[in-house]
């Protein structure tokens, strides 16, 4: 596909924060792309750089981060560097941005029917506060939020979680936009509603035609929710590939592990998990050569991994391409290939 | 909200009880006749018997303490002996002194308070950062009439930009015709722009002195705050909407950061209206705290019985509307969270 | 009291005798008036010596609060928990903290449960310190061999726990929690707030542990996943109310109760081919309820695709019936409804 035909397009984007004593990078070199319509899951655990990759391609990274380098093409058009008032007339608008935790991530002073009005009048400042309230209105509606004109008039702390997470994906979508970065936007919410909140969310995309980046640490919901993925660590995406192919044949050495070491109720063995040993990295202070490397139970003990970062290798495995950063990713490959 | 009004009301009509009850208690409490310091150690003791009679000693306690808070309430506040006038009519005659220096102190205090802590937490400066939270130690380990004679020396005594201390206008200037009482503010009514100037230069070095630790603890206060309500997902989320970042911040951040502050900064005026003897002292400030002060040097009951009452009332008032204005901006405290578990 | 201190060989170790906990909370709909919230709302279930009983559930369902109550660090309303038979009511002080040697607790939040001011090896120590055994070289050398246990080095020992990472920490409260060798260790969510990997390690470590020093376990997760791999048995709980208890195997291939079906379907799995399975699962209507307004039947009628609306169900509080070896669940139509999940073979 083209470039301008692509949703989003990310090109060697890395973002470091400099606290004055290290140089922390949370993430290095990431490359990507997002057709239009199309979910991409990121998976990483905390350390990974998810969050800061969100915000990098928001141009919401705050001093002391700043991104030091690539491109993110939004239907062709670099935004990357953009100053922070052009950005503005894109965020919420043509990318939108669905976070965490429902309890904070509404301001609690403010009714719920202003906040979503807010995001409406911010690209539309003509429009009528009457017509704006409408549009709140059906907006709550849309997200299955019942007596949506009164609620209008509720303040947060009067909804249940998942009836704030419903808002904020309220907020996110109302101005139609083409991209949406949702991150974590089920962790903290109980495991039924968690589904629910997850079906609305397909529908909406589904229903609004918006490319998706959801960011998680459940590979679970990776499973029921994307059509792509890559794998996160250490600020790098180590695999990148369609959905199935992750949990058909997991080719760098961290997914691999990743996935053994969830409990899965599909799979299950006694015994011990086979656990990840050591620690995640610590960003500011990254080893040479490939960051997995001092955990891998590959690359452990080989030269190569601890002296050579590996480049993106492109694979082809029993359900489609990927690209994994791992210098035995053919041999990997045609391991699991039947 | 009239539930939260109401228990507000209710609860500081009963604070102010509470104060009057302690007040009388201590009052009667404390050794030494009241009649007798009155009229002196050498009158009679049939004198004062009549005086005690007149000012109602012999009566029964709570028919004192009735007589005590009826006589408040009504504005009759008793005759100071010592000086030999209505209690209300002194006590009228200073209050303005106090009130304008309060208030203008007040302003200035905020006013640098929130510029401050705006500036270090806005963007990320770390070195202007620091400087503002050095100020604030500084501002927290000075005592105020220290600073007061610090800043004479330097703006008066040396560079003589300033005034130095001869009250509220100083010999040459005479006051506007009263309004408010307040002479900044008398001045501008009556069009006499000099003498608000001259009212105002006085003001400035009080006012500095008077609100500085006040100014440390705001400072570092609302710096706190805003930090914390920086990092909060919600105004992420509002930059994600779309807003300019000051917008962002003047809207969501800003007033929940406000609303511990609107408490302190509460207590900091009601602590200003009552007024600094040692501020008044080195300025030669013509308000209530040297009044009361000298009042008790004197054993000038009735004043400080009526000084009491007074700051506890306004003491009182001040946090009901904190608290009122509380409950206009925070919906959680007027309405009932939704009990999950 | 020689009772409590004494361990006996019966099977059953721990047993909550139709418990409930009622808390007055204020505010809700009647402002300044308190109300009486009922957390825990007349449960029974035993916990046999030697295995891993789980109890899963949602936010409301009271598992923290029972947890709690287990250990009495809350006093019940009603009923009585017994530990090895002992009435833990009838215990005065000095009983009940010689009863705590026996029995245990781990924290869920790594960072908040550890004083930020003593050093591991301090943290470890303070148990015994507290029950007076041994003398400080004893206390040491038994702080330090537990650390080692956990994984953690003498050096390690010495540092406070804002030098460790969320994982350590969390080695550090159970090391707190084991070096007294309780036999019922009670762990409410001690993995949820730690990274993915880093659950594995530490439910290895608990796993071990277990085999080690022959304990019995009371597991709290929300994690359906985490508690089907690690506990013998488990108990779903709902709104202050037992569902279902069952053995493992049993509940996840056969759960009677249409809320574990919920739960289970509800619980994405990491599986190829996940968006075409998605489409048919079963959901609860609405969310999770709240505990201020149970309804007086079965308290999961409101959004339960079974029972909503039947009558039965509406006015009638199902109780807790033996359905099979093990098996209880309390529901009218236990059964009718069936999860879907994905094949996949046991290993």
């Amino acid at each position: 596909m083209q470039l301008d035909e692509l949703a989003l397009a990310v090109r060697n984007l890395s973002t470091v924060y400099d606290t004055g004593d290290e140089t922390v990078q949370a993430v290095r070199d990431v490359s990507f792309d997002l057709r239009p319509t199309e979910r991409l899951g990121v998976v990483g655990e905390s350390g990974s750089g998810k969050s800061a990759l969100a915000l990098s391609i928001l141009g919401l990274i705050e001093a002391p981060g700043r991104v030091v380098g690539g491109e993110i093409r939004l239907a062709g058009r670099d935004i990357s560097k953009l100053t922070d008032r052009e950005l503005g007339a894109i965020r919420g608008k043509e990318i939108a941005l669905v976070l965490q935790d429902p309890s904070s991530a509404l301001d609690p002073v403010k009714t719920i029917g202003s906040q979503i009005v807010e995001a409406i009048a911010v690209h539309e400042p003509e429009l009528r506060r009457s017509a704006a309230r409408k549009r709140a209105a059906d907006l709550l509606r849309e997200v299955d939020i019942s007596q949506a004109d009164r609620r209008l008039d509720d303040y947060p702390h009067q909804y249940s979680g998942g009836m704030r997470q419903r808002v904020a994906i309220a907020i996110a979508i109302a101005n139609n936009p083409r991209v949406l970065i949702a991150d974590e936007p089920t962790t903290a919410l109980d495991v039924t509603t968690q589904a629910q909140v997850l079906a609305l969310l397909d529908r909406l995309v589904e229903e609004h035609r918006t490319a998706v980046i959801l960011i998680t640490h459940n590979l679970g919901i990776v499973s029921d929710f994307c059509d792509s993925v890559a794998v996160m660590y250490a600020g790098r995406f180590v695999e990148t590939s369609g959905v199935d192919h992750i949990f058909l044949a997991p080719t760098h050495p961290y997914s691999e592990a990743l996935l053994k070491c969830v409990p899965n109720p599909e799979r299950l063995a006694d015994g011990p998990l086979p656990a990840i040993t050591g620690f995640p990295p610590d960003l500011a202070r990254l080893p040479g050569g490939c960051s997995f490397a001092p955990r891998c139970p590959v690359g452990r003990d080989i030269a190569q991994c601890h002296s050579e970062t590996p480049s993106s290798h492109h694979v082809i495995g029993p359900a489609g391409t990927a690209a994994v950063e791992c210098h035995f990713a053919e041999q990997r490959i045609s391991g699991h290939t039947p | 909200m009239s539930r939260v009004v109401l228990t507000r009301v209710l609860g500081s009509i009963g604070a102010v009880f509470g104060a009057t009850v302690l007040a009388f208690v201590i009052m009667r409490v404390l050794p030494g006749n009241p009649a007798r310091l009155i009229l002196g150690p050498l009158s009679t003791q049939h004198a004062v018997n009549a005086l005690n009679h007149q000012i109602g000693l012999d009566r029964p306690f709570y028919v004192q303490y009735w007589r005590y808070i009826s006589d408040f309430f009504q504005g009759k506040w008793g005759y100071s002996y010592s000086d030999g006038e209505q209690v209300r009519t002194l006590i009228g005659e200073r209050a303005p002194a106090t009130i304008e220096l309060a208030l203008c102190s007040f302003a200035i205090t905020m006013f640098a308070a929130v510029s401050l802590a705006l500036l270090s937490t806005y963007r990320h400066r770390p070195l202007t950062d620091r400087i503002v939270r050095g100020a604030s130690y500084l501002g927290f380990g000075t005592p105020p009439f220290f600073l007061a004679l610090l800043l004479l020396i330097v703006f008066f005594t040396t560079f003589h930009v300033l005034p130095g201390p001869e009250g509220r206008l100083g010999v040459q200037a005479s006051a506007p015709p009263e309004v408010t009482g307040l002479f900044t503010v008398d001045a501008l009514l009556a069009g006499q722009l000099d003498t608000f100037w001259e009212a105002f230069k006085h003001l400035i070095l009080p006012s500095l002195a008077l609100g500085i630790s006040s100014f440390s603890f705001l400072v570092r206060l609302l710096r706190a705050n805003l930090l914390e309500v920086s990092r909060e997902p919600f105004i992420t989320v509002a930059r994600g909407k779309g807003l300019r970042r000051w917008t962002a911040f003047r809207r969501h951040a800003l007033p929940n950061a406000f609303l511990p502050t609107l408490t302190a900064g509460g207590l900091v005026l009601g602590e200003f209206l009552a007024g600094s003897v040692l501020i008044e002292r080195v300025f030669n400030w013509p308000g209530i705290g040297s009044l009361v002060f000298d009042a008790i040097v004197k054993q000038d009951y009735a004043i400080v019985q009526t000084f009491i009452l007074l700051s506890a009332v306004m003491f009182v008032l001040v946090n009901l509307i904190v608290d009122l204005l509380y409950a206009v901006i925070d919906p959680r405290v007027r309405i009932p969270t939704v009990a999950t578990a | 009291m020689n009772e409590a201190t004494t361990p006996t060989a019966a099977a059953t170790i721990l047993e909550a005798e139709s418990i409930s906990k009622v808390f007055q909370v204020r505010g809700g709909e009647r402002f300044g008036r308190k109300q009486a919230v009922t957390v825990l709302d007349n449960i029974s279930l035993s916990v046999q010596r030697g295995e891993s009983f789980g109890l899963v559930g949602e936010s409301g369902c009271g598992k923290s609060t029972l947890a709690r109550c287990l250990l009495r660090l809350l006093d019940l309303s009603a009923g009585r928990v017994l530990f090895d038979g002992v009435d833990l009511n009838t215990l005065d002080r000095d009983a009940l903290r010689a009863l705590r040697r026996r029995m245990q607790f781990v924290f869920q939040d790594p960072f908040a449960s550890l004083d930020p001011r003593m050093s591991a090896a301090a943290i470890v120590e303070e148990p015994l310190l507290i029950h007076e055994l041994g003398d400080q070289q004893e206390r040491r050398a038994a702080a330090l061999e537990m650390l080692a246990d956990v994984g953690l080095t003498a050096e390690q020992a010495r540092r406070r726990p804002h030098a460790f990472s969320g994982g350590q920490r969390q080695r550090i409260g159970i090391a707190r929690a084991f070096v007294l060798r309780p036999e019922v260790v009670i762990l409410d969510e001690p993995i949820s707030a730690l990274d993915v990997s880093v659950q594995a390690q530490v439910l290895n470590l608990l796993g071990s542990l277990q085999e080690q020093l022959g304990l019995t376990y009371v597991f709290i997760s929300h994690d359906l996943a985490v508690a089907e791999y690690f506990c013998d048995r488990v108990a779903v709980l709902y709104l202050g109310q037992v569902m279902e208890i069952a053995p493992r195997a049993e509940l996840f291939a056969r759960p009677l109760h249409p809320y574990s079906v919920s739960l289970l379907s509800a619980v994405p799995v990491p599986l190829a081919g996940g968006r075409a399975r998605r489409a048919n699962r079963p959901q609860p209507i609405g969310e999770v309820g709240s505990v201020v307004e149970r309804p007086p039947g079965c308290p999961f009628e409101p959004r339960c695709p079974v029972g909503r609306g039947r009558e039965i169900c509406r006015g009638e509080r199902p109780p807790l019936k033996r359905h099979a070896e093990g098996h209880f669940a309390a529901c009218h139509f236990p059964g009718e409804m069936t999860v879907h999940r994905a094949g996949g073979t046991r290993e």
